[in-house]
């Protein structure tokens, strides 16, 4: 029996796993370089110890004890909460609506010239009309990660769509596929890579939005935070919510693939 | 009918069962820019039951659009196509091709693959494995049932390509050049098993192909087509006993003959 095994031998694999860690690493320890030859001055730029205990009372802190302590969770959730909300918005309009138009001419036609100038006009210029509609908070942000990550959904989804090679539709056909089933057991997971592809960029551009919506003075979220802290001159703080994005972020990320893998075969078996 | 079939082996074109295939005047047209190109035009052929029928001819004669009318992809655009009697109204699981090109489904293992068709035929989960082994066992891929078609050779795919169809026990199996794709030596292997697949379970084909030999060393009779528009220019009887190698003198008198009805001008 051939063997086609693509990973690593185990003995390299561990240290595989640990490659990514590099980076990070690599950076954190030229922040203290940075700080410890006091090349900008602190307040500007706040030492890796001032910024982990300040991350360490926010996360693990009573809440009270200090005017940040102890908000993580709830903070976390909140912003998850939006973030996903407006991706599954995005992802129940942008994934219908882009096979659609991969797959139909007509459909193309009719929303191609339209979606791709609203794709042209910057996500921030709606934030006005968000405000105006939907007040400050949870709904003004849901909307703007929603119309966001709604365009690279939609943008993938009809190109995976297109891309589906006619002979596979066709051996379906003639196998007894009627066309309504073709899209789920066919159509879908032949696009399945451009699906998973669309879906991680419009997660990533979701949390773009959501700091965009919850910088606009929302009481809860992880981009609350950020603004509060520069209002009240806590850099440290300002530090903390960026690197507590970017570590949820790259999770989501892992969560979505990771999900999609288990839910499809398609997802778990794409080349 | 089996067993008669196999004792008379290479004769018995003419005293095979009903006509599984009709086509009565068949045509098909396509628009072109400015005009029209007509594929094939006023084609006349049956198949009977149980008949390895092979179509040749220098290509763009139109056999592989032949084939995709037959398989109800595309629709004649005058004169009838019918299976048992029934006219051809879109694709079905009673006519069923095998691609030139690998149209395997590539997140299915190969098993997944074979069972695609049957599991919507309203069987049990019990039966579908009964009859899925089966087919891979006469492919000779029983082994390999949890691999992924990207993990297996391109005979190999083609022979998974050649079970997921048998499985579903087509009225007839249409063939589109299936192993112009493969290495000469994995071709003559899969040619043999398609012909001992064929006495097994007695099954009507009809195989395109641009390959003299191949047509030769396959079918009970070949239909010759040249174009364009594509017509049929010959019906010939092949009454060779198998295996036919293809240095037999028989062989190759045959092979002469046809070649000559293919040169332009012929």
């Amino acid at each position: 029996m051939p063997v086609f095994s693509q990973s690593p031998p185990n003995a390299k694999k561990g240290a595989r796993l640990l490659l990514p860690l590099a980076l990070p690493l690599a950076a954190t320890i030229a922040w203290f370089a940075v700080c410890a030859l006091e090349i900008v001055p602190a307040y500007l730029f706040p030492g890796p110890g001032q910024v982990g205990e300040a991350g360490y009372h926010y996360i693990f802190g009573n809440l009270g004890d200090s005017p940040y302590a102890g908000r993580f969770a709830d903070d976390a959730l909140t912003s998850l909460g939006r973030v996903f909300g407006g991706f599954l918005l995005a992802v129940a309009a942008g994934l219908p609506l882009g096979v659609l138009s991969g797959r139909i001419a007509v459909a193309q036609e009719l929303m191609g010239t339209f979606i791709n100038a609203l794709r042209a006009v910057p996500g921030i210029c709606w934030l006005p009309l968000a405000l105006v509609w939907f007040g400050i908070g949870t709904k003004t942000t849901i909307f703007l990660v929603a119309l966001a990550a709604f365009f690279p959904i939609y943008i993938n989804s009809a190109a995976g769509a297109r891309q589906v090679n006619p002979l596979l539709l066709q051996a379906g056909a003639m196998m007894g596929v009627n066309r309504l089933r073709a899209v789920f057991d066919i159509l879908l997971p032949a696009a399945m890579g451009h699906i998973v592809a669309g879906l991680r960029l419009g997660l990533g551009i979701a949390w773009a939005y959501l700091v965009l919506g919850e910088l606009t003075g929302v009481q809860h979220g992880l981009g609350a935070v950020i603004m509060d802290a520069r209002m009240l001159g806590r850099i440290d703080m300002i530090v903390v919510g960026i690197i507590l994005i970017a570590i949820l972020g790259r999770a989501s990320d892992r969560f979505l693939t990771e999900a999609m893998k288990a839910l499809f075969k398609s997802a778990r078996r794409s080349p | 009918m089996k067993t008669r079939l196999k004792l008379i082996d290479g004769m018995a074109s003419a005293e095979r069962g009903p006509r599984v295939l009709e086509l009565a005047g068949a045509s098909k047209v396509f628009p072109i820019p400015g005009g029209f190109f007509t594929a094939f035009e006023n084609l006349t052929f049956s198949a009977r039951s149980g008949e390895f029928l092979a179509v040749t001819g220098p290509s763009g004669c139109g056999k592989s659009t032949l084939l995709k009318v037959i398989a109800g992809f595309l629709k004649a655009d005058a004169g009838r196509v019918s299976i048992s009697g029934s006219p051809v109204k879109g694709p079905g699981a009673d006519r069923c091709m095998v691609f030139q090109e690998d149209a395997l489904f590539p997140w299915l293992s190969v098993y997944e693959n074979v069972a695609f068709g049957l599991s919507r035929r309203g069987l049990t989960k019990k039966q579908i494995k009964e009859r899925v082994t089966h087919f891979l066992e006469l492919v000779a891929l029983f082994p390999f049932g949890r691999y992924l078609p990207a993990e297996i050779s391109g005979g190999m795919r083609q022979r998974v390509a050649l079970a997921r169809v048998l499985v579903l026990e087509p009225l007839v199996l249409l063939m589109d050049e299936p192993f112009a794709s493969l290495d000469m030596q994995t071709r003559q292997e899969m040619q043999e098993l398609l012909v001992s697949l064929w006495k097994e379970l007695d099954q009507t084909i009809v195989f395109v192909t641009h390959d003299v030999s191949e047509a030769l060393g396959l079918a009970d009779r070949i239909l010759i087509m040249k174009g364009s528009p594509g017509r049929i220019q010959d019906d010939i009887p092949v009454h060779l006993p198998r295996p036919r190698p293809a240095d037999s003198p028989a062989f190759l008198r045959l092979a002469v003959k046809v070649r000559e009805k293919l040169k332009p001008g012929a």
